[in-house]
């Protein structure tokens, strides 16, 4: 919770009903999560996440004319934002029933308080899409507000982990060519390892390019160089 | 897109893990329709044994008629790229054929395939064209209804850095590449909320199949990003109207036939006879490429649509400009149609025009390169400038006058389509329209 305050998370809701969706303004914001934007219909809740880019987005099921599952959807398709969606007992029921018949692969995790369940994870159960978090109404505030954390934390860590892939894809990459210039260059220019290393280096820092970069500049010279001698002769 | 066997088709439902195959045709009236069948059925529906109600389809057949077949086009094979988690999703454009194995007189595709044949007859290769598509993207209010309020007018996002209307253009163009189309050019056009993508010329066939798939395809997207996209030629009175521009050329032996490099402009023979033929045929095939009443509030002076039927190599108000490339890419730009229209029967229509120029060696009158919009009447009259039709009621009537449209659409399709579009505009004609009550109400 600490960290929510340091890091406020962008919340965007969509529910109809502006009583409830002022209800849910004031538990987030008590909890130091503010919200930015409130959408009354499904296409307005698209919009709105499209142009405004929150963290999350939480979506009532009831929205007209296209249903928040809908738009959570498509929000978790095309990756847009986290959702949360919420919902009453009987239309998960509906979703779940109709979902698993088309043979839904994955699951959409579901959480509730009320009937028994408790505050608990009441289970996973076959559906659409896994990215989607079900919250199933009536739902105390401690459960929605740990929902809010667990969703908020999940993203933080998944955001990190993309980031560290991403970044090893470069190292990677970078190492590849820097280790092919490099044996280009002891090969041509008769120089160490240790001096050929020095000079990409070098040239990098002289023209502020990455390694990566000035390695592939290497070896495609040294290839044109190749290809021009064994063509010339 | 490549062209793929039917064994090739049944392997990648397979592995692609393909749950549905839309089988894909149009209506005469240019709606696309589909059967969707499950990915047990490929092989049935590549053996084109797949049928459905032709009775159900506005403007096909009466009930006692009603068996029809589809015969996919395996070339026109695509897997849509949106919503691959619930499922892939793949297309078939299709032929339709009667029970008896010929095919059906009031299939769009077939009516465009005769007039291709025709060309190929005297000797033309291939007809090549190259649409120039607008469109609106509107928001939808809190009933789900579309209106014509902007992304770029509505202003209730201020706090947002995305424009809606640009990153939903953006997905269009990454989701038509992704199922093989070249885009060309894609722009925010001159209208508030208004935009163009085109993409490269095709042969007449694909172009017109390109043109079904690309509405699909803006349609689609843009209700994923809670808009809804229109291809109505006039939305908003006071801007800009959508039009379909279509650039033509005419290949022979290879060669681009509207391009002779002695020819007056560059131009070849053929090429002023084709501009002939069109301007001699427009008024009796406008009704083709401008099908509905709204077509007609476009064509008004004052907003970049063509009004008067002229040409030109400079100036860009007349109905036809040559565009300046010379060479392979020597071609004319028809600046009249819509994208209301129904692609297939739109390029037949144009193609059979300029060929009756050709064929009948029609040399069109010197080109206007005046704005013709300055131009009073009585210079037009002088200069024999003639008007494009004014309302539908005009264009059915012109279409009646001349038998250039019978010979396009054959006698099936002809029938039908002037009496539902007689039937459009008495629907329209007999309703009381909101400037009516506007200006007259108090009034009198």
């Amino acid at each position: 919770m600490e960290q929510a305050v340091m890091d406020p998370a962008r919340i965007i809701t969509a529910v109809g009903n502006a009583a409830a969706a002022g209800k849910i303004k004031a538990i987030l914001a008590e909890h130091g999560y503010p919200v930015i934007d409130n959408a009354s219909d499904g296409n307005e809740c698209l919009r709105k996440i499209i142009s405004l880019r929150p963290d999350l987005a939480i979506i009532d099921h009831g929205l007209a004319p296209r249903s928040g599952y809908e738009a959570a959807l498509i929000a978790s398709e095309d990756k847009l934002c986290d959702v949360i969606l919420l919902l009453n007992a009987g239309q998960r029921d509906n979703l779940n029933s109709s979902t698993t018949g088309g043979g839904g692969r994955s699951s959409i995790t579901s959480i509730g308080a009320g009937s028994g369940a408790g505050g608990k994870i009441s289970g996973i159960s076959a559906g659409a899409v896994e990215d989607i978090v079900m919250a199933i109404k009536p739902i105390t505030k401690d459960a929605f507000i740990r929902t809010v954390e667990l969703v908020l934390r999940n993203r933080r860590k998944i955001l990190k982990l993309e980031k560290e892939i991403e970044e090893l894809k470069t190292t990677i990459v970078t190492r590849k060519e820097v280790e092919k210039a490099k044996g280009l260059l002891i090969a041509n220019l008769k120089i160490s390892e240790d001096e050929a290393f020095r000079l990409i280096q070098k040239q990098s820092m002289d023209r502020g390019m990455p390694m990566a970069e000035v390695a592939a500049a290497i070896n495609k010279a040294y290839g044109l160089k190749r290809k021009t001698a064994t063509a010339g002769a | 897109m490549p062209g793929y066997t039917k064994e090739e088709i049944i392997k990648m439902v397979k592995e692609q893990d393909i749950k549905f195959i839309r089988l894909q045709f149009t209506d005469i009236f240019g709606m696309l329709k589909n059967v969707a069948i499950t990915s047990d059925q490929i092989e049935k529906a590549l053996s084109n044994k797949c049928m459905f109600d032709g009775s159900s389809i506005e403007g096909f057949v009466r009930i006692e008629e009603s068996d029809m077949y589809l015969r996919p086009d395996p070339d026109t094979f695509v897997i849509f790229p949106w919503r691959p988690q619930a499922g892939k999703v793949a297309r078939l454009i299709c032929d339709v054929y009667n029970p008896d194995g010929t095919p059906f007189e009031g299939d769009p595709r077939y009516v465009l395939r005769r007039a291709i044949k025709k060309a190929n007859d005297i000797g033309y290769s291939a007809f090549n064209v190259g649409p120039e598509c607008e469109f609106f993207l509107f928001l939808t209010d809190s009933d789900g209804k579309p209106t014509v309020m902007t992304h770029d007018n509505a202003g209730y996002f201020d706090l947002g850095p995305v424009d809606l209307g640009e990153n939903a253009r953006r997905e269009i163009c990454l989701a038509l590449e992704e199922m093989g189309f070249e885009i060309e050019a894609s722009h925010h056009e001159v209208a508030p909320g208004q935009h163009e993508i085109d993409f490269k010329y095709e042969d007449a066939l694909k172009a017109a199949d390109n043109i079904m798939t690309f509405k699909l395809v803006v349609k689609t997207i843009a209700q994923r990003n809670g808009l809804h996209a229109t291809f109505m030629p006039k939305p908003v009175f006071g801007i800009n109207g959508s039009g379909m521009h279509t650039n033509v050329s005419l290949f022979k032996d290879g060669r681009n036939a509207f391009y002779d490099e002695g020819g007056d402009l560059q131009l070849s023979q053929e090429a002023y006879y084709f501009i002939g033929g069109i301007m001699k045929n427009m008024k009796s095939i406008a009704a083709i490429t401008n099908p509905i009443v709204n077509s007609y509030k476009r064509l008004v002076p004052g907003y970049e649509a063509p009004v008067y039927i002229a040409w030109s190599a400079r100036n860009r108000s007349p109905l036809i400009r040559i565009p300046a490339s010379r060479g392979l890419s020597t071609r004319l730009e028809i600046r009249c149609p819509d994208p209301s229209c129904n692609p297939y029967l739109a390029i037949a229509a144009i193609l059979t025009a300029g060929l009756d120029g050709i064929e009948g060696k029609i040399v069109p009158p010197p080109s206007t390169d005046k704005n013709i919009f300055h131009m009073t009447g009585a210079e037009r009259i002088s200069e024999g400038i003639d008007a494009l039709p004014g309302s539908l009621e005009e264009a059915i009537c012109e279409m009646k006058k001349s038998d250039i449209a019978r010979k396009v659409l054959g006698s099936h399709v002809y029938e039908k389509f002037v009496e539902a579009k007689e039937e459009e505009w008495d629907n329209y004609r007999t309703k009381i329209s909101k400037w009516e009550i506007d200006h007259y109400l108090t009034k009198f």
